[in-house]
């Protein structure tokens, strides 16, 4: 059978099922619950006793299944004011608002989210303007630096992400530095899904002055790839870096992720 | 406009049935298409021989979900426009990404071995469709009939791309088992 044929076919299936995608999914129980878990810890401990004594990130939920395996982390982090951010960035609000205004209900895109790539990590700190963030002192060279910032429909910024890759060898490593306003009323959550199964080990770690962070390993994916992850929560400010390597790398990997926490 | 009162329209051979449902569904229906023949342009010519389409398919076809109807109508001009495009100019012009995926659940030959009852197999992909979670279902479903990106899929549903790239391969791959065992020969 041609893929045409098929495809054509493929039209054909049950209007329900195109409508149903054609919806926009609902946050998954998963992350209700950590939603509900991280109210718990506010609710038990306290904001200031929890964040002073933690790495501001903990494991809400951990699954293994057959097709999925996954971890939820609720964060502890203080929100940003956005009159400590750039007035070039704070401008990106007149462009989600226009995104906003020329959105159509079924357009792919969805409004509220704006892209910039930048030549270093260094110059996209410089157009952020935050004063808190905090750039990676290693010799490793960056392969690409990307910044997203999220926005309401009347252009209040909302969250600044920031992504750089670097690769060592066969090591790939991404670093995010994630902010979040006084305007964002989302879930404080972040995570990590896989479409097999694997398993996860965090262990609770202290850099070299002391400050606690957050390392999850992840066991290989049936590719042979395994991944580290590392959560530091510092002046309001996510940072991670999510490592993939491969077993013959696994000890320089290993050392990469502690010379990323010993950055801050 | 509600869609019970567009498709009344139709039923009722009033010509602004048309006006109605291009003001409602334009945009969903270019976004389908745009995505087949990769040009805003071409979208729009083929969006305006759906509602011609519409209007010669209802009556006698009265749809439940107008913009899965009109959708579909949209999706299958394009790929008949992409063929054509595609055989004038002797394969300069390159098939959309998720129509080459498919290549990885049939034979993509036309030989004479190829058996299949065209209701039958539509019901059996049907019924592994509704065996799926319904995030997966979606994901293939957006990849398959809306061709959508990875990257539009993962922001959609909140997952990582490589993710969606894996589920998307496991998901053709358990189609094409799911397909075989039931003694479609593709």
């Amino acid at each position: 059978m041609k893929k045409e044929e098929f495809s054509t076919l493929l039209g054909e299936i049950d209007a329900r099922y195109i409508t149903e995608a054609d919806t926009l999914p609902r946050p998954s129980h998963r992350l209700r619950w950590t939603l509900l878990a991280a109210c718990l810890c506010l609710f038990l401990g306290g904001t200031t006793v929890y964040a002073a004594s933690s790495h501001g990130a903990w494991i809400t939920d951990l699954f293994t299944d057959r097709d999925e395996s996954g971890y939820d982390l609720a964060l502890m982090i203080e929100k940003i004011d956005t009159d400590t951010l750039s007035p070039q960035l704070r401008a990106v609000g007149s462009i989600i608002v226009r995104q906003y205004r020329e959105s159509q209900p079924y357009d792919s895109h969805y409004p509220g989210s704006w892209d910039k790539a930048f030549s270093s990590a260094a110059e996209a700190r410089d157009y952020i303007g935050c004063k808190a963030l905090i750039g990676l002192d290693w010799a490793l060279e960056e392969t690409q630096t990307q910044l997203n910032v999220m926005g309401t429909p009347d252009g209040k910024l909302q969250s600044i992400h920031l992504e750089t890759d670097y690769t060592v060898g066969d090591i790939r490593l991404q670093a995010y530095t994630q902010l979040y306003t006084e305007h964002y009323t989302g879930e404080l959550t972040t995570g990590l899904r896989a479409a097999e199964e694997i398993s996860f080990t965090p262990t609770e770690e202290t850099n070299d002055v002391g400050l606690p962070w957050l390392l999850v390993r992840s066991s290989p994916m049936e590719s042979g790839w395994a991944g580290l992850d590392g959560y530091l929560v510092r002046d309001g400010v996510l940072y991670k870096l999510h490592i993939a390597y491969l077993a013959k790398d696994a000890a320089e990997a290993e050392g990469l992720m502690r010379q990323w926490a010993d950055c801050f | 406009m509600e869609d019970d009162r567009i498709v009344e329209l139709f039923w009722v051979r009033d010509q602004g049935a048309i006006a109605a449902a291009a003001e409602q569904y334009s945009s969903y229906c270019v976004a389908i298409a745009r995505k087949i023949l990769g040009s805003v342009e071409d979208a729009e010519e083929c969006v305006n021989d759906t509602w011609l389409a519409a209007w010669n398919a209802i009556p006698p076809n009265r749809p439940e979900v107008l913009s899965a109807f009109l959708g579909r109508l949209t999706r299958n001009i394009a790929l008949n426009r992409l063929k054509r495009d595609h055989a004038e100019k002797r394969g300069g012009s390159a098939s959309p990404i998720p129509l080459d995926e498919l290549a990885e659940i049939v034979s993509d030959t036309d030989t004479a071995e190829a058996a299949y009852d065209r209701r039958a197999l539509l019901e059996a992909i049907n019924a592994w469709l509704g065996g799926l979670t319904p995030t997966k279902r979606g994901i293939f479903v957006r990849r398959c009939w809306h061709f959508d990106r990875v990257n539009e899929i993962a922001a959609r549903y909140g997952m990582r791309e490589n993710t969606v790239s894996v589920t998307l391969r496991r998901l053709r791959t358990d189609l094409r088992r799911y397909l075989t065992e039931r003694g479609f020969s593709l």
